[in-house]
């Protein structure tokens, strides 16, 4: 997949734990786990915003574009 | 329907198909004995069943043979494919890759019947071998279709429970 998910550097920046996040967002631990080891193939923009929102920060900054793989 | 329904028909036809397999191995191993009590006349009802005719030079008997357990074996297949189905059903795992790849071994073991009983129809023609060269081909080209549509259903179902 050439999108990665920066979760886990964002989550390290906000220096909150991703059970914290799961419980902000509302979103499972095991999902947000897909999420972090990159095995999603696809985000709603609803669960997007409710991360970036939850770590206030931008969908660029959890989101990566790799040309490599 | 629901799931322990689907569990329950599938632990039925289980059985089904068990008792199917136990048949299909033993009329398979015991040919050469059965067809040669056919061509000896002790069997003759089976004989006029089966829809051929008495060859006196006997050069029919080993090609009856070959067509008896080459059909018998990929019957074999087809039952075990539907056996590895069921199983994963009774798991409640229908949607998965494993089952769409025994519909399709169940579907190549179709039109390989479909040739065999062409072939039948060189040696010993009959209408119903016609017929039932037909039914496989088509049983073939339905699995093939559905086995398509499975791995389809599949891929949906994983970018569907891969959606965060």
């Amino acid at each position: 997949m050439p999108i990665l998910v920066n979760l886990d550097v964002m989550l390290a920046k906000r220096k909150m734990s991703l059970s914290d996040l799961a419980a902000r967002v509302d979103i499972t631990l095991a999902n947000l786990s897909i999420l972090k080891t990159g095995k999603a193939k696809a985000i709603r923009f609803s669960t997007l915003a409710a991360i970036c929102d939850a770590l206030d920060c931008q969908p660029g900054d959890l989101l990566f574009y790799s040309k490599k793989d | 329907m629901k799931l322990t329904h689907i569990r329950r028909l599938a632990a039925a036809l289980t059985v089904v198909v068990i008792f199917l397999i136990v048949c299909d191995v033993l009329i398979t191993a015991s040919a050469s004995w059965w067809l040669k009590s056919v061509y000896a006349g002790s069997l003759g009802e089976l004989k006029v069943m089966l829809g051929y005719h008495y060859n006196p030079a006997g050069m029919i008997y080993p090609l009856m043979l070959a067509f008896f357990i080459i059909s018998g074996l990929l019957c074999l297949g087809i039952l075990i494919a539907a056996l590895h189905i069921l199983r994963r059903i009774r798991n409640s795992k229908p949607f998965c890759l494993p089952n769409a790849r025994s519909m399709q071994h169940a579907a190549y073991c179709g039109f390989g019947l479909c040739i065999v009983f062409l072939s039948k129809l060189f040696f010993s023609p009959s209408i119903l071998t016609f017929v039932c060269a037909g039914i496989f081909l088509l049983f073939g080209l339905f699995l093939t279709v559905l086995a398509a549509l499975l791995h389809q259903a599949v891929e949906l179902k994983d970018e569907n429970e891969l959606t965060i």
